[in-house]
């Protein structure tokens, strides 16, 4: 199995762990001090209660418009590979933009986790903050399409056309100045018909 | 070459835009107490403001992190723009600029519906102007790092007619410029004029 393969798995698998992460819990914000845990968990759509209607709906950014968007385009750019291979740059700069896409969208989603999940001075020690494994899935989406990407551009080496000469590095003492090749045989010259005085050749 | 040149130009305007951008309100509220009582609140890339010197923020928001290192890649593509790792980094950073205002744009949309009025409380929300230069310098970034990549060039136009060879079973046996004429018709046309090739 080539590079390239590799990097064609690395990719799809990257763009649907993407989408997967999009609807895992980003964050979790909530307290655990009564008899059950009471708290709200942020997905990239949506934000849930934990006893349901605990609260209004509340507007949540819509942060896996990005991420999916970026895996439709890595999955894209993983099909592409399969053009010819004059076609075939297409397909990478695709790869290129999408994972680009994807890790500034994670890259800003994390930020925002983070600043959500900023304790307050006033709430500290009954609400608690944790992020989700959504966050952590997003991160992974983000690493493997990197690699991924670098292995899609790995070209597979052509094969040499014509006889393979594999040079020595010569030692210091070595016959250095032998032609790869050989010495070409001496022709004996007495073997050779003579040709006759005065015949053009 | 000027394809170029435009590019670098594009990709040099839209890294300090984006720094400066990051230091504008992303939106804007403004918050209106019954008791007439008004508040601006405003957020930027980097943390949450008021007009209030009272009201302290600590939280620390970091949406300024990607884009300033979008913006760095962007100059730096610029930087090396002969090399095709430079001309790569250049993509990259105008993808990565892209994720990560299309992520802010989308916090700011849902702070903008959040609203949250009631309780003598009236929020209003306006868009600052961080979100339209983000836009533009996201357009700015991702044309100029097209325009900076080696395109392939296009095939030549031939030269000479064209023959375009139709499949079927009628005269396939024909030759494409047709069957020369014989020695006794040649007379007023030279061969291979669209007369003699119309023929076929």
């Amino acid at each position: 199995m080539n590079g390239r393969a590799v990097g064609v798995l690395l990719v799809v698998a990257a763009s649907v762990t993407a989408v997967v992460a999009t609807f895992q819990p980003l964050s979790w914000v909530g307290t655990r001090l009564g008899a059950h845990p009471v708290g709200f968990t942020t997905t990239a759509w949506d934000t849930v209660s934990d006893p349901p209607d605990l609260a209004a709906r509340i507007e949540t950014a819509q942060l896996g418009v990005p991420i999916v968007i970026a895996a439709v385009l890595l999955a894209i750019a993983a099909a592409l590979v399969f053009l010819p291979a004059h076609q075939r740059r297409v397909g990478r700069y695709l790869a290129v933009a999408a994972s680009g896409l994807l890790g500034g969208a994670v890259w800003a989603t994390s930020a925002v986790v983070r600043a959500s999940l900023a304790e307050d001075e006033r709430t500290r020690g009954t609400i608690e903050y944790e992020s989700g494994p959504g966050l952590w899935l997003l991160l992974a989406a983000v690493a493997v399409a990197a690699v991924g990407t670098v292995l899609l551009h790995s070209d597979p080496v052509p094969a040499p056309v014509g006889v393979v000469v594999h040079r020595l590095d010569p030692e210091p003492d070595d016959d250095a100045d032998t032609p790869p090749f050989g010495i070409p045989v001496a022709v004996l010259p007495e073997e050779r018909p003579v040709p006759p005085e005065g015949e053009a050749r | 070459m000027t394809r170029r040149v435009a590019g670098v130009v594009a990709l040099l305007v839209a890294a300090p835009a984006v720094v400066v951008a990051t230091f504008l309100p992303l939106y804007a509220q403004q918050w209106l107490s019954s008791a007439d009582d008004r508040m601006t609140v405003w957020q930027t890339a980097w943390k949450v403001d008021s007009d209030r010197d009272e009201v302290v923020f600590t939280h620390e928001e970091l949406f300024g992190v990607p884009l300033v290192a979008a913006a760095a890649l962007l100059v730096l593509g610029a930087a090396r723009v002969g090399a095709m790792w430079g001309r790569l980094v250049a993509f990259g950073g105008a993808a990565l600029l892209l994720g990560s205002a299309w992520t802010v744009a989308h916090l700011a949309v849902a702070a903008y519906l959040r609203g949250q009025s009631g309780e003598g409380l009236t929020v209003t929300t306006t868009f600052g102007p961080a979100l339209p230069l983000l836009g533009l310098a996201c357009a700015a970034a991702l044309g100029g790092a097209l325009a900076v990549q080696e395109w392939p060039r296009r095939a030549p136009a031939p030269a000479g007619p064209v023959v375009y060879r139709v499949d079927g079973d009628d005269d396939t046996d024909t030759p494409p410029l047709g069957l020369p004429l014989g020695p006794a018709a040649e007379g007023p046309g030279p061969p291979g004029s669209p007369g003699a090739r119309g023929d076929a």
